[in-house]
């Protein structure tokens, strides 16, 4: 296990936009990026809860292909949502991501994170292993699975300790939709993220 | 390969699971009607095949599905019941009253008292390695570490793997079977459920405690254990529309996982030179 955060990497990084082919290290060197970046929006004192995260969705917002992710999920169904429908369902479940997930900016206990290797995966997306070190979830399996279009890699899916979060929306939203269709789902998520936004 | 002691999110609520000391969830979601879903498909296939790709989900779920469904929501009902009016104000005042390093040295001295169980599932795994590291694990911390409070063994790169019989059995390519929704103990199925009756009796064997003592130390257990994960478990409800549905795919995903992992660790070494095991899945990594 080793810290990737070596000269040729770093290189890898600056020149990443240049190389139309998408070359499996920039997935690497992106998620060693990112979670640098985060480490240091979570250590600035300088910052209060909101700013940290409003800085933390920017980049999250840059770094996540929320449209793959979004077609993962509801992955048969796709077809069946119109494109306004596929628009809103994007917005919405991105904000609900946004809202639960970012409740936890506040519990964070000066973990590092260690990026412990890269793997191929199916369709040339990449797998970049991480490993959260200390604080109160140390020892934590981090995986991030990207994919590259037009030479960006973008993480698509997220799974802790094995547990794939588009897994496990896929099947929890796939009885939803089978009763309820496209628009059943999207209300759903809708009023959860207007109950969000009545009690902060 | 998981050093799980400290797992988060999720994992914290799952290892529960395992450790048959279980979790009391229940469904924040069963504002909606718990219609039996039976286009589910068991997320455990769905993580062997680690398909992703929304085109080819069509080949994907040979469904083994939730058959039981009515009746595991009615017991996930209970448990949540049970969690929310007795399991949780008590886990919080557990967590007012001890700073979180006593509670991380009381789940430490639970998991060193997890030996057998862990030692023995390493050999039935054939994984020697592991078990040796166990050992170790054991004797250095039961010592050095005081009564197992401690972990010193981490500190010295001999890190915990968690086992059980559940895992030995889908380790040696026996299905998972029907989820299985336990009262009291949580998610499992019925390959884990056995096990879990077989890890019992493994524990048994190293320690003769009178039976009420061995209920209260798991109580304890229990209670120790949800308060570290108390903040986990409330983000991942509130982060599901179908809380029932979200805890019977990531257990399911989570134990694919641990056992893919045993069987990458046998291929590590080569004890046994012509054992065959994990014909169909590609490398990890």
């Amino acid at each position: 296990m080793r810290i990737l955060r070596s000269a040729p990497l770093l290189l890898a990084l600056l020149a990443a936009p240049a190389s139309g082919a998408s070359d499996p290290s920039g997935a690497t060197a992106l998620i060693q990026k990112t979670v640098d970046e985060v480490i240091v929006i979570l250590n600035d004192s300088a910052l209060d809860t909101a700013g940290r995260r409003s800085r933390i969705e920017k980049i999250a917002w840059e770094r996540f292909d929320f449209v793959t992710m979004s077609q993962l999920v509801v992955a048969r169904y796709w077809r069946e949502f119109s494109p306004e429908q596929k628009e809103t369902f994007i917005r919405e479940f991105k904000a609900f991501l946004a809202r639960t997930y970012g409740e936890r900016i506040d519990r964070y206990s000066e973990e590092t994170v260690l990026v412990v290797g890269q793997a191929p995966a199916p369709r040339g997306d990449v797998k970049v292993m991480t490993e959260i070190v200390g604080g109160n979830y140390g020892g934590a399996e981090v995986e991030y699975r990207l994919r590259a279009e037009d030479g960006i890699w973008r993480v698509i899916d997220v799974k802790v300790e094995g547990i794939s979060l588009v897994l496990n929306y896929r099947d929890q939203f796939r009885s939803i939709l089978s009763r309820n269709g496209p628009q059943g789902l999207i209300d759903r998520l809708s009023d959860r993220n207007a109950e969000f936004a009545a009690s902060p | 390969m998981g050093s799980m002691s400290r797992a988060s999110g999720w994992l914290f609520a799952l290892a529960l699971a395992c450790l048959g000391a279980g979790p009391m969830w229940a469904t924040a979601a069963r504002a909606e009607d718990p219609v039996p879903d039976t286009a589910a498909a068991s997320s455990d296939a769905a993580a062997h095949h680690d398909e992703l790709d929304f085109e080819e989900e069509y080949e994907e779920d040979v469904a083994q599905g939730d058959p039981l469904e009515p009746m595991n929501r009615q017991i996930f009902r209970l448990n949540e019941g049970l969690d929310r009016y007795a399991i949780e104000p008590v886990s919080k005042a557990w967590d007012y009253v001890l700073p979180d390093f006593v509670q991380h040295a009381i789940r430490n001295a639970f998991d060193n008292l997890r030996f057998p169980i862990d030692f023995a599932n390493d050999v039935f795994q054939l994984d020697m390695t592991q078990a040796g590291v166990c050992l170790a694990r054991f004797l250095l911390n039961s010592t050095v570490g005081i009564a197992g409070l401690m972990d010193p063994a981490s500190t010295l790169g001999l890190h915990r793997k968690p086992e059980d019989f559940g895992q030995t059995l889908g380790f040696w390519g026996v299905p998972p079977g029907p989820y299985l929704m336990l009262p009291f103990f949580g998610p499992s199925n019925l390959r884990d459920g056995f096990g879990l009756i077989v890890d019992t009796g493994l524990r048994a064997i190293g320690f003769f405690i009178p039976l009420a003592v061995s209920f209260g130390l798991a109580g304890a257990d229990a209670l120790n254990r949800r308060s570290l994960i108390r903040d986990q478990l409330d983000t991942e409800r509130r982060a599901s529309l179908d809380w029932y549905v979200s805890v019977r795919n990531a257990y399911s995903q989570y134990r694919a996982n641990l056992i893919d992992d045993d069987k990458d660790a046998l291929k590590d070494y080569d004890y046994f030179p012509g054992l065959e095991i994990d014909a169909d899945r590609p490398a990890q990594d």
